[in-house]
């Protein structure tokens, strides 16, 4: 069953180009990665699909039903857009109060929601007087409220510790446990990296990549990291990987080659070729965020965005590397989690 | 609507809005009461300029504890104006609008919950306003030297009579308030607007233009507000304030249906 999609959505502001012909689908179930630089869209397709904002093209659905009639569906979604929002002075579970009357819900499951997140003890405070990590905690216990069968979340772990991030992770894999389909837009990628099942990646308001994460880290291909010797070397090994034909590039004083692990023995010897001795030389799993960096373009994208082209930058790909974009471009992206 | 309703209504419980709004309002109303009824003393005086002159014989009447309220309505006015106007602007400002609509995508129930709860505020804040005049007023009036003989003539009637004109005339600039915070979803802005507008541009308005005082709003909610006037009578104040309210609401919610959601 589908719980989103879209097709050829289309969302601008003036002449920028939010999010541009996406198509979409994600299945029920699981915890969904959205990710993208800055200005990339996560928001606006959040808000597009929530009603907060009209499409200027293509059709979306949410639990099947049309985005231009968002209150048959608006029971079934509980959401946390950008930063949480409340009555600083009213307390925490007056806040979650006036929301459960908006939405019919008892006074119980305010309470209920308040333990989730780890409130209930506090609830009685003014919501001014909480830190910007219990703001964000009472966010996502309004997000709860309607126990709701679609989570959306613009950047839950916001603000808060590490002890709070990795509660807030195993709640949303709890969630997703449970039959949800909890849908997380963050930038902390090692965050969807150990959250989530799928992802969505997009830049520009295009879709990247959409699929299961190992999917994805699978079709970055495989790595070797060379360690030379000197670290002055580094800068040089590269240049030799890529004069020969392998991406490469460098970083923590060393060089990850683009290559399958089958061809070190090549490798090794185009070092040592041109002179230069390797004090390692091992397997590299690429991490989300080196795939992400290397298919937004290592760039911001609040930078250089281009309005109507969309093409604010074509992304810094090393030469010969495949472009793993073009299956999440190619065909209809569908996300089943 | 209903949810919508008691939604506002737990955040209208605020006690920073329910002290401040009610608050100021009983100060202003006790305000012109007094200016009213101190100056009166001379024989001819009080009222806001180019408003009806008030005059002992209007203050020794029945309904003489009420005429500082009501030839001062534009004080509880501006209140009220401010008060509804925060209503709208905040939901923007602190971003809770995302939340409430999110919530009920049926945006006008959201509207309407807001305005029944906001007219509840105002119909509660003008109550006890009137009381506290009702109250107070004859001691002032006794040290002032202004006959109260009268004031206990059908004074049930002339409570009642009273506080329903004073309400709907604060509820108008209530709406006002509604209107201006809605298009500018900016409560400083809002407000300038609103009072600017009412207190200085509609006064110049009327220096300018004899006839303003015949159809523009602010003639309209004080001649509510007194019963009518030389310029106005009070079913043509009623009229006039209707085919304005019609148009604040038309505007306000086609504004907010339409309107996309980006704070």
């Amino acid at each position: 069953m589908s719980v989103i999609h879209t097709d050829k959505l289309t969302r601008r502001f003036g002449d920028i180009v939010a999010v541009r012909d996406l198509d979409l689908e994600i299945g029920a179930g699981g915890v969904v990665g959205l990710v993208g630089p800055n200005g990339s869209g996560k928001s606006t397709l959040i808000r597009v699909l929530l009603g907060l904002l009209k499409p200027s093209g293509g059709e979306a659905t949410v639990f099947d039903a049309p985005i231009s009639h968002p209150s048959a569906y608006a029971a079934r979604i509980g959401a946390l857009i950008e930063s949480p929002a409340f009555i600083p002075s009213l307390s925490a579970r007056t806040n979650l109060r006036s929301l459960a009357r908006l939405r019919g819900i008892s006074n119980a499951r305010v309470d209920e929601v308040l333990e989730v997140v780890g409130l209930r003890d506090r609830a009685r405070e003014p919501s001014k007087r909480f830190s910007l990590g219990m703001k964000q905690r009472l966010g996502i216990a309004a997000a709860l409220l309607p126990d709701p069968e679609l989570l959306m979340l613009d950047e839950p772990t916001n603000g808060l510790d590490p002890a709070g991030i990795v509660e807030i992770r195993d709640l949303l894999r709890r969630l997703g446990d449970e039959g949800r389909t909890v849908v997380v837009s963050s930038h902390l990628l090692s965050e969807i990296e150990a959250a989530c099942d799928t992802l969505v990646m997009i830049r520009y308001g295009e879709l990247l990549f959409s699929g299961p994460l190992r999917e994805l880290v699978a079709q970055a291909g495989e790595c070797i990291a060379a360690v030379p010797e000197h670290l002055e070397d580094v800068e040089r090994l590269a240049a030799v990987f890529s004069s020969t034909g392998w991406p490469a590039r460098v970083g923590d004083g060393r060089v990850v080659v683009t290559a399958p692990a089958s061809t070190s023995a090549e490798v090794n010897r185009a070092a040592a070729q041109a002179g230069i001795t390797l004090s390692a030389l091992r397997p590299h799993e690429v991490s989300l965020e080196e795939v992400f960096l290397r298919m937004t373009g290592e760039q911001s994208g609040d930078n250089g965005r281009s309005a109507e082209s969309g093409d604010g930058g074509s992304p810094a790909r090393a030469p010969g590397s495949q472009s793993p974009t073009t299956a999440g471009n190619s065909a209809k992206a569908k996300v089943s989690a | 609507m209903i949810r919508a309703l008691r939604s506002e209504l737990i955040r209208l419980r605020n006690p920073s809005t329910l002290l401040s709004g009610i608050g100021l309002m009983v100060f202003l109303g006790l305000l012109a009461t007094t200016i009213v009824l101190v100056t009166a003393t001379s024989g001819e005086a009080g009222g806001p300029p180019h408003a009806n002159q008030v005059t002992l014989a209007m203050l020794e009447a029945g309904d003489g504890m009420f005429v500082g309220l009501q030839n001062f309505v534009g004080l509880l006015g501006i209140v009220a104006l401010t008060v509804w106007a925060i209503a709208v602007t905040s939901d923007y400002s602190s971003g809770l609008i995302r939340l409430l609509v999110q919530a009920e995508p049926r945006r006008w129930r959201l509207l309407a919950g807001k305005v029944v709860a906001l007219t509840g505020f105002t119909s509660l804040a003008t109550l006890v306003t009137t009381a506290v005049v009702l109250v107070v007023a004859r001691p002032i009036a006794e040290m002032a030297g202004v006959s109260t003989d009268a004031w206990t003539t059908d004074l049930l009637r002339t409570v009642v009579e009273g506080y329903v004109q004073l309400t709907l005339s604060v509820l108008l600039w209530g709406v006002v308030g509604l209107f201006v915070g809605m298009i500018t979803r900016s409560t400083g802005i809002a407000i300038a607007i609103g009072i600017g507008y009412l207190l200085v541009f509609e006064g110049v308005l009327g220096l300018l233009l004899d006839s303003a005082a015949r159809w523009l709003p602010g003639a309209a909610f004080g001649a509510i507000a007194t019963g009518g006037t030389a310029d106005m009578a009070l079913g043509t104040a009623v009229v006039v304030s209707l085919a304005y309210v019609i148009v604040a609401f038309a505007v306000t919610v086609i504004t907010f249906w339409r309107r996309d959601i980006t704070a």
